[in-house]
């Protein structure tokens, strides 16, 4: 009976997201808050995380056709985008480059290990994307996928109180910053916002998963010039 | 109590059905192209561009998608809490490096998140 743990991480999540309504805190968020009971309980009993995540594969599935129903929030703010594009374009394009040079930058202060870098300079794009970058190149897809995950998580659960914080509050900045971030979890949490950003954000997603797919060779082979 | 309305009840499944059937159609169209130019891009990225063409070319209109994708767009965060336990796995792989990871990711994803918003604030009119 592993699929009662369908039903459980059902269960969790909308009991998370009930008893949490109230609070503001950013972490008081219920795909956090779901993630870590899940954690705590496969950490701490026998209980089996295989079992677990072989009863998940639904969900995991349904991530697919997810994506692809993104397009009607999209079109329903057909008109804006259009009107905007150039500026979408061009912000989209800095998101991508701060976010990889910054990245390996900062690795390169700790570490040369060239599997490490190219396995984290996809992080800011969506799971598929940053492992076929981190296949093609001579990283670990299982690394680049974990670490996407955990970007994705970071943006979600801080990225709108920063984006306040720092007084973008611009609805359409809003989304794009979380869709070039922390990618189809950012844009999670973006449609729970509302429609403006939620639609922003999975044009920056594709814009940026996009742009980053093409740009990752050029960055590579600049890494590979430099460790020589 | 209502009589229970078949024909209503009916209807509304078979709308749901097409809406499904119309987003999967789309995405394995996306995976059939992302397998002919084994491009980097994954097929349901090929599947949202190609269902956003149709839509803006009238050759589906919203109400057909409504039913299906307003159920997995409402529930799309849940689906991430398995991806999110899954990191269950790579405990090893990221508590070798967990130091370099985590101070390249947090200050990289709060660069994008304030240069991306502030740029399009500044752009945007």
């Amino acid at each position: 009976m592993i699929y009662l743990y369908l039903v459980a991480t059902i269960v969790a999540f909308l009991s998370a997201k009930k008893i949490l309504a109230r609070f503001s805190h950013p972490l008081a968020n219920p795909l956090l808050v779901s993630i870590l009971f899940f954690m705590a309980l496969f950490s701490l009993t026998p209980l089996s995380f295989n079992d677990y995540a072989h009863a998940n594969q639904g969900f995991v599935w349904l991530l697919e056709p997810a994506v692809v129903a993104l397009a009607l929030p999209l079109f329903n703010q057909v008109i804006e985008i259009r009107a905007q594009l150039k500026a979408i374009l061009i912000s989209c394009t800095l998101g991508v480059v701060i976010g990889i040079t910054s990245c390996l930058s900062i690795i390169l202060y700790f570490t040369d290990d060239r599997a490490l870098l190219i396995s984290l300079l996809p992080k800011s794009v969506t799971s598929p994307i940053a492992m076929a970058i981190a296949n093609q190149s001579g990283g670990l897809p299982a690394l680049a996928a974990a670490v996407v995950i955990a970007v994705g998580l970071l943006g979600a659960i801080g990225g709108f109180s920063l984006l306040n914080y720092c007084k973008i509050t611009n609805k359409q900045a809003q989304g794009l910053a979380m869709g070039c971030s922390a990618h189809a979890i950012g844009t999670a949490q973006a449609i729970a916002q509302g429609r403006e950003q939620g639609a922003f954000s999975s044009l920056a997603l594709v814009i940026s998963g996009i742009l980053t797919a093409l740009l990752a060779p050029l960055f590579v082979s600049a890494l590979d010039y430099y460790l020589r | 109590m209502k009589p229970f309305d078949l024909k209503k009840v009916g209807l509304t499944g078979l709308k749901f059905l097409t809406s499904a059937g119309i987003i999967l159609a789309f995405l394995y169209l996306g995976k059939a192209i992302q397998w002919l130019t084994s491009l980097p891009i994954p097929g349901s990225i090929f599947g949202l561009l190609l269902l956003f063409s149709a839509l803006n070319l009238r050759l589906i209109s919203t109400e057909q998608l409504l039913p299906s994708s307003n159920l997995l767009l409402n529930y799309i965060t849940l689906f991430f809490v398995p991806v999110g336990v899954g990191l269950l796995q790579y405990s090893d792989l990221l508590s070798q490096y967990w130091l370099a990871i985590m101070v390249s990711s947090v200050i990289s994803t709060v660069a994008v998140l304030l240069s991306v918003g502030y740029c399009y604030q500044r752009l945007s009119k």
